[in-house]
């Protein structure tokens, strides 16, 4: 089932934020069954260390040992008020860090896909808001000759690629990407 | 155009932040590293990919 979202920031929950330099955040989702759970939202602590102004933005509800569980497949009532809420408080956290890189990791194929998607049909919106890019990652595949290794795919020899997300980014379903960065507009 | 209503939910949303008083934690993730975190081992990775985010984001001089 596709899920069309439309990101307002004038229609959002309430963000209860918990750290005073924004690192995380948290609000009640209200779900499809009528009950509400509370999702966190949470900026990496430390950029990246080889790159210091690079953090990643990650959301979902907390497990029993109260880490973020990002993988969670929640039935949201109101999609477009969840993704609003998320991006609203990675805006704001940019508007006190202008600086930084915000990624947002598309952890699996549907949920780049639904990202991207998100993004593209916002754009118009998200772009008085946000400069948005987005990366793919290629992996080298080793060959012997004309043979193949039997686990060709050489993970620690990964290449990216960026490119900035515009009005006529590529539409078509097959056009993947992994991450998406945001900065301040 | 940035909606004013926006702006003003916006710096609301830094004071509140303001007030907490405290630099919490953030939890960690169930998944671990981000993916870019995986990836990016070298500096020379680190170095090209900064240099192309730079490049995208026009913060090259």
């Amino acid at each position: 089932m596709a899920i069309a979202v439309k990101i307002n920031f004038d229609d959002v929950y309430d963000i209860n934020t918990t750290s005073c330099e924004m690192k995380s955040a948290s609000f009640d989702t209200e779900l499809a069954d009528g009950n509400k759970k509370k999702l966190m939202v949470a900026i990496s602590d430390q950029a990246h260390e080889l790159m210091p102004n690079v953090y990643n933005l990650a959301f979902g509800p907390l497990n029993a040992n109260g880490k973020i569980d990002d993988k969670a497949q929640i039935k949201h009532r109101d999609y477009s008020k969840a993704f609003s809420t998320i991006l609203l408080h990675a805006r704001t956290y940019l508007a006190k860090n202008p600086a930084h890189y915000l990624g947002i990791d598309g952890s699996n194929n549907s949920r780049a896909l639904l990202y991207y998607r998100i993004i593209l049909d916002n754009f118009e919106y998200l772009s008085n808001y946000f400069n948005i890019g987005a990366m793919k990652y290629y992996v080298r595949i080793a060959r012997f000759g004309k043979h193949q290794y039997e686990n060709p795919f050489d993970f620690k020899d990964v290449k990216s690629s960026v490119v900035k997300i515009t009005r006529d980014s590529p539409r078509y379903p097959e056009f993947l990407y992994n991450y998406f960065i945001f900065t301040k507009k | 155009m940035e909606d004013e209503k926006v702006e003003e939910k916006i710096r609301s949303l830094i004071e509140q932040a303001r007030t907490t008083g405290k630099p919490t934690k953030p939890p960690r993730l169930v998944s671990g590293k981000s993916s870019l975190a995986q990836f990016i081992r070298t500096k020379e990775q680190a170095d090209e990919l900064m240099e192309e985010l730079d490049r995208v984001f026009n913060k090259v001089p």
